[in-house]
């Protein structure tokens, strides 16, 4: 999968954490120490619930292509 | 040790019952004797001679300041000409000296107070507790088994505990309220962009604010009406100065409709935390009951943001030095790295969506309230708590209650809840955009009403 994918990224099991950390790691040029692996991988499973969270209240918002307007308080 | 307001400070500064110098050299005295953990540097020569220009200043006839003679210090993530800016870290201890002071800074010496050193911080303000793994833990003033709270402990626990009568802080997340909360003090997060963040080391460009912590109500509107005022060069182009402190009075008299909020901004409380909202509450005869819709998945989206953030901010030292991280920050920043570029802007999409819920809720109300934290400090070391019976993160859950509202950049003071000998709490007086002046109307009636108070740490008291 494309390590870039917002729904391939939302969509990741568990299982498939891991595998991601590898390969988004390749792509972007990042190494991650082993002995970082661990925590790594539990924090991306955490922000992957996270996005989940909001992206569901977002609706149909989530269009990465819409503009998005200037933020103001 | 000494309780003085800046206020009183000040007094007797203009007044030449103490001077400026005298007041430096007993706020450096108490800075190298801190039991806290809370400084990182004192700046002795630089602060004994600022005083001394501002002795100078004041027998020469001339008008120093608001802040004339009182000592302040700041977080180690400000801009201080002359010192590197470590924000927390060991990555940057051989980094360059800034070649100028911080924004904030700056305007706080112009207005006559004192700079006296710099302050511990949970590294690159990234987390709620102040366990810094380079420079130790900043303790709770009140039960020093305990954080401060985080990420700006240092400038909490050093007014809590009596060495300074003010400090400054930034808050991306929380980082000033909940600190402020859990050591028991006053610390006002601004709305986003009225305070000029130049020179502060950046950790969420999108959510980053600074902001003064203070024992009393008045002390922390002086200290925000100094750093007032358009920059340049800060790209949120802060508005023009609107000063607060001539009319503390006519504010504490203010008729205000208030409102609790609810649902996810107490769920998890512990009782103690519900009970201290309870006391503000009634003293504001408030509205029980006030949903915010979408507040879980702001607080979601503010989560994900900052680690995206944060992690592309960090990337070029991360591939290079990821080990030389505090390791709790350190894994944080690395999935926040990774993660797909389309996280940080659905983030920044659902903004808008919640701030404009916010908004309808001000149509009714000119103050919400809401706890600071979910618990009172938990001890240092202790990595998880209970949340509804569920072990959660202490430093990934201390800011649920104040993530969602500073994602929408909204003003915020946080209050001490009058507990004398009981662990500090505080509360959130929220109010909409730009009315900081509201925030400020409803902590001074509490203050004068008793139901809000800055209490010296029970072991002081005793020493």
């Amino acid at each position: 999968m494309s390590g870039g994918d917002l729904s391939a990224f939302q969509n990741l099991s568990d299982a498939k954490v891991a595998a991601y950390l590898d390969s988004r790691s390749a792509d972007l040029g990042l190494r991650i120490p082993e002995n970082c692996r661990a925590g790594v991988a539990e924090n991306l499973a955490l922000l992957r619930d996270q996005t989940d969270l909001f992206c569901d209240a977002l609706g149909d918002l989530t269009d990465a292509d819409a503009p998005g307007e200037p933020f103001t308080p | 040790m000494s309780f003085d307001t800046a206020q009183a400070v000040t007094r007797a500064v203009r007044e030449g019952r103490t001077t400026a110098r005298e007041q430096a050299q007993k706020a450096i005295a108490a800075a190298k004797a801190e039991p806290f953990n809370a400084f990182t540097a004192i700046f002795e020569d630089e602060a004994l001679s600022q005083a001394d220009a501002v002795d100078a200043a004041l027998a020469a006839g001339e008008d120093p300041g608001p802040l004339a003679g009182a000592p302040f210090a700041v977080k180690n993530l400000f801009d201080v000409a002359g010192h590197t800016t470590l924000a927390g870290s060991k990555i940057r201890r051989d980094a360059a000296p800034a070649s100028a002071d911080a924004t904030a800074v700056a305007r706080m010496k112009a207005a006559g107070a004192v700079l006296v050193g710099a302050l511990n911080m949970d590294e690159f303000a990234y987390g709620f507790v102040t366990e810094n793994a380079h420079d130790g833990p900043t303790r709770n003033p009140h039960d020093p088994a305990r954080i401060a709270g985080g990420s700006s402990g240092g400038s909490a626990a050093a007014v809590s505990g009596g060495i300074l009568p003010l400090t400054l802080g930034s808050d991306t997340n929380g980082s000033i309220r909940i600190p402020a909360g859990l050591c028991g003090v006053f610390g006002l997060k601004p709305t986003l962009g009225r305070l000029s963040r130049a020179g502060a080391f950046p950790f969420v460009h999108s959510l980053d604010h600074i902001g003064p912590f203070a024992r009393t109500a008045a002390d922390l509107a002086l200290a925000y009406d100094a750093l007032q005022g358009e920059d340049p060069l800060d790209d949120l182009s802060p508005p023009v100065a609107d000063p607060l402190s001539a009319r503390l009075d006519a504010l504490a008299e203010q008729p205000l409709r208030v409102g609790v909020l609810a649902g996810w901004f107490q769920q998890g409380a512990f009782p103690e935390v519900v009970e201290a909202l309870e006391i503000v509450a009634d003293a504001l005869q408030a509205r029980r009951g006030v949903e915010l819709p979408g507040a879980k998945a702001a607080r979601a989206a503010a989560f994900a943001l900052s680690a995206a953030e944060g992690g592309r901010l960090h990337f070029d030292d991360l591939a290079e030095r990821a080990l030389d991280y505090d390791p709790a920050v350190r894994d944080r920043l690395l999935a926040g790295a990774l993660l797909p570029d389309g996280v940080a802007h659905a983030a920044r999409r659902y903004r808008p969506a919640f701030r404009d819920e916010a908004r309808r809720l001000f149509e009714d109300f000119d103050l919400l309230l809401a706890p600071v934290a979910p618990c009172p400090a938990p001890p240092i070391g202790q990595a998880t708590m209970d949340l509804d019976g569920v072990p959660v993160s202490v430093r990934k859950t201390l800011g649920a209650y104040t993530q969602p509202i500073s994602y929408i950049g909204l003003p915020v003071i946080a209050a001490p809840v009058n507990r004398p000998g009981k662990p500090p709490i505080g509360v959130q007086l929220i109010a909409s955009a730009w009315r900081e002046d509201l925030a400020f109307a409803a902590a001074l009636r509490l203050e004068r009403a008793g139901v809000i108070a800055a209490h010296r740490p029970p072991f002081r008291e005793t020493a």
